[in-house]
């Protein structure tokens, strides 16, 4: 399996381009990139989900790539994952689709 | 306060297709579901799919999917399992089809799951179903391996049989075969894997039967044997480690080792281990040894080491009652020593383990103990004479110690190894009583280095304990003390010995084999000069120990006379009865023997036979006859001569019995010995009956037996002769009304 990055699209055709590894934060998203599916030569639409929602989430899934590997009790250097409180409603489902 | 200026929270628009029905919804998962199945995905997207059944999920229809899943991947199966299996294939063509079947449909379960992931999360498991993908596999259990159960084990079975037999591992094969068992073991039902359930049982049962029926063990020898069964065991152990996990394949090990070795080898495993210890191949009977781990199998090997050495001790020619005893005592004993240090270093490199050795004694290492099983047992059926023999041979390496280090080493190294099998001797008793009077012949007449007699008596005690050596220790003892007092008694006597050496042996009388001193030892005249020393030692010695009494046994003594002849210089050993005799040539130029038994008073037939050894023996005819008008007389014979320095004159047994007491002969040590024995029962009996007061003959005897096992088998007949000199001695009685039980009088 290559070690290309995959580009998540948005509903209005947005691209975002995310790290494979990052990517497979997300259960759905790594079954996708796994799969011989459509998706699997590295473009996933993700029609669900608002140009800003996407950013977010990608945004949380380098976070929590970045970060799974340290261990908790090291706490001073793990920055909390800033959420709007507007947002949160979309996130909330958008975490729920892509199970994390 | 409270503001009421909150942020606002969008709210998602409603996600996905909510507008679609269920039935369209399933159409497309079901789509997907054929594309899967038959391998064709790339223009499928999987995030519709997955929003698909996200949506589904979502409208609470999440049953409905499930149990439509479920029938639609059923009639998938059904489907395949009609068209790939065909009817009558080869059992290796079943055996790929499903291989194959197997990973193709993993891989699709696996997809499949994959895409209801978001299903089993919501639904599956707030309601206790099965995940996705182990749903499939369920389903697959049942509709295929179920259904073709018994083709595939088989088939499976049929293909291992035909590996085993062409003896050639392929690869091919074992790596199918492991991704079935693999298969097999992936799938379980509510009690176990299938493998475990419904596999395992057939392969063991198969193997065995497959083995039972490969090697017939009495077509061979038993060393083709152990080399076909060590084959087969190795290969088929290869074989399973190549297909099977650890857990089985020691189950097969098991079974292997049932049946090869219970069922077929122990057929001649006697004889196996006969021929390793015939070959002395410790590397063979190590192997045969730990061919099995089961106890009752190590049991039986060494019952064949035993009976092996048996057997070999057994050959050893033990020819009583011919003339040469003495030489027979020495072969047969060098040869049972070497037979013993044999099978002890041989013995000794085999590892046992731990095993419970059925013996009345345990050694540290086990094949101490079969070592001293088989001697016992061995000693105790030939009787009295190994203890006779053993002692004979003890007598004979004394004799032959000398100055040299590196013989006395090497002597030394024979007698330490002669004591272990003293340990081993079932009449000890007749032992000690042997070489008590061979000890005391070596003493009185200096064959041997007291020394090494010493250093022996203290192996005999290391071995036997202290009771045995008590009295060896106090005749040791004796010779040394008088070795002393002679010193002290040249020292302080004035008296003119110079011109002969008196060596003194002061023996306690109770410690040393002679039953009395000879009656006749009283009368007898000595000749002056002897009778001289003797009085200024006697003198000497009662000033020194006032309380004791010293008397002469003159029998046991030796007397050395340097004696000019003719034809050179001789010295010549003579009993002392003889020495005085011929001394008394000294003085008178010819005797009848009526004049020697007046000036020594020795019994006129013992004079008889002294004169006759010195006069007729060939090697020592030192008197010589004459007779004239009847009467025979005696005198020097000037024109002796040998071929040695030294001449020792033998005493001829007459018909007087003057000298039986030091002779040893057979029939009297072994009369001495059982009344020996007698006093010892009694003694037994005694104390028995004293602390228990009333004992059935039955309990006596028992209790008699165990008490003496340490020394000697107790006969019935010694038994019975001890008892009935106890009854007319009044020590004990029978009862008047049970004659079978006896009291103790007081």
């Amino acid at each position: 399996m290559s070690q290309d990055p995959v580009t998540l699209v948005s509903k209005d055709n947005k691209e975002y381009e995310i790290s494979r590894s990052a990517a497979m934060v997300s259960p759905t998203l790594k079954a996708i990139i796994e799969g011989s599916f459509k998706e699997s030569k590295g473009r996933i639409e993700l029609k669900e989900f608002d140009s800003h929602i996407l950013e977010k989430i990608v945004e949380y899934l380098n976070y929590n790539y970045k970060y799974s590997g340290v261990d908790g009790d090291e706490d001073e250097d793990i920055p909390e994952f800033e959420i709007p409180t507007e947002m949160s409603l979309e996130l909330l489902l958008a975490a729920d689709y892509l199970n994390i | 306060m409270i503001t009421n200026n909150k942020t606002r929270i969008s709210v998602p628009e409603k996600l996905g297709l909510s507008e679609q029905s269920f039935e369209q919804s399933w159409e497309i998962v079901k789509h997907a579901i054929d594309h899967i199945y038959s391998d064709d995905m790339a223009d499928l997207s999987f995030e519709q799919v997955y929003r698909t059944i996200y949506t589904i999920v979502l409208n609470r229809k999440g049953s409905k999917l499930y149990d439509n899943l479920k029938i639609y991947t059923m009639e998938k199966l059904l489907f395949l399992r009609e068209t790939v299996f065909k009817n009558n294939a080869p059992d290796y063509e079943i055996l790929e089809t499903m291989a194959g079947l197997w990973k193709t449909l993993c891989n699709c379960f696996k997809i499949t799951g994959d895409l209801m992931m978001y299903m089993d999360k919501v639904y599956c498991k707030p309601n206790r179903c099965l995940e996705v993908c182990d749903m499939c596999l369920d389903l697959f259990r049942i509709e295929i391996l179920q259904k073709c159960s018994s083709s595939l084990i088989s088939a499976l079975i049929s293909d291992i049989d035909g590996i085993r037999s062409s003896g050639y591992m392929d690869p091919k094969h074992t790596s199918l075969w492991k991704v079935l068992i693999g298969m097999m073991e992936t799938l379980h039902d509510n009690r176990d894997n299938f493998f475990l359930t419904d596999f395992e049982p057939v392969l063991i049962s198969a193997t065995e039967r497959y083995y039972n029926n490969a090697i017939d063990i009495k077509m061979l020898t038993p060393l083709e044997g152990l080399e076909k069964i060590r084959k087969l065991k190795q290969f088929e152990s290869v074989l399973d480690s190549s297909f099977l996990n650890a857990d089985s394949h020691n189950k097969l090990k098991n079974v292997l080792g049932n049946v090869l070795i219970w069922g077929k080898l122990s057929d001649v495993i006697e004889d196996l281990t006969h021929e390793a210890m015939k070959l002395s191949d410790e590397r063979l009977l190590q192997e045969i040894y730990d061919l099995s781990g089961e106890a009752k199998y190590k049991t039986t090997i060494i019952e064949s080491i035993k009976s092996y050495i048996r057997r070999i001790a057994k050959e050893i020619p033990f020819k009583d009652g011919s003339r040469k005893k003495g030489q027979n005592a020495i072969t047969w004993s060098s040869e049972i020593l070497s037979l013993f240090r044999r099978q002890r270093l041989f013995l000794g490199s085999i590892k046992f383990g731990s095993v419970q050795v059925n013996s009345s004694v345990t050694y540290k290492f086990i094949s101490m103990t079969i070592l001293h099983d088989v001697f016992a047992t061995y000693f105790s059926e030939e009787g009295a004479l190994p203890s006779e023999y053993i002692s004979t041979y003890v007598d004979y390496c004394m004799k032959q110690t000398n100055d040299n280090d590196a013989e006395v080493v090497k002597i030394k190294e024979d007698l330490l190894d002669s004591t272990k099998l003293m340990e081993l001797l079932s009449e000890k008793d007749i032992f000690e009583s042997t070489y008590k009077k061979q000890l005391s012949r070596r003493l009185l007449q200096q064959k041997s280095i007291l020394e090494i007699e010493k250093w022996m008596v203290q192996m005999i005690k290391n071995a036997l304990g202290t009771f045995f050596t008590l009295k060896l220790e106090i005749m040791l003892r004796d010779i040394s003390l008088s070795s002393r007092i002679l010193r002290a008694f040249k020292a302080s006597s004035t008296s003119s010995i110079e011109y002969m050496n008196f060596v003194p042996e002061v023996l306690t009388r109770t410690s040393w084999p002679f039953q009395s001193t000879n009656p006749i030892d009283e009368s007898i005249t000595l000749p002056p000069r002897m009778s001289q020393i003797l009085m200024g030692f006697n003198e000497y010695y009662s000033l020194k120990y006032k309380e004791r009494i010293l008397e002469w046994a003159h029998h046991l003594s030796v007397i050395e006379i340097g004696c000019q002849f003719n034809n050179g210089y001789y010295e010549i050993s003579f009993s002392v009865y003889a020495g005085a005799i011929f001394l008394l040539f000294e003085n008178y130029e010819e005797l009848t023997l009526k004049e020697i038994h007046e000036l020594t008073h020795i019994p006129e037939e013992d004079v008889k036979s002294l004169v006759m050894s010195m006069s007729t023996v060939p090697k020592c005819r030192i008197l010589k006859r004459s007779s004239n008008s009847g009467d025979t007389k005696f005198s020097v014979n000037y024109f002796f001569s040998a071929p040695n320095r030294k001449v020792k004159v033998p005493i001829i047994a007459g018909p007087a019995s003057s000298h039986k007491s030091d002779n040893l002969t057979s029939q009297s040590s072994v009369d001495t010995y059982e009344n020996e024995n007698i006093m010892e029962v009694n003694a037994a009996i005694v104390r028995i009956m004293k602390t228990e007061g009333k004992l059935s003959h039955h309990q006596l005897l028992q209790r008699t037996t165990k008490n003496m096992e340490r020394r000697f088998h107790l006969t019935s007949s010694t038994f019975k002769r001890s008892l009935q000199l106890l009854l007319e001695k009044e020590y004990i009685q029978r009862d008047a009304d049970d004659t079978s039980c006896y009291h103790y009088l007081h």
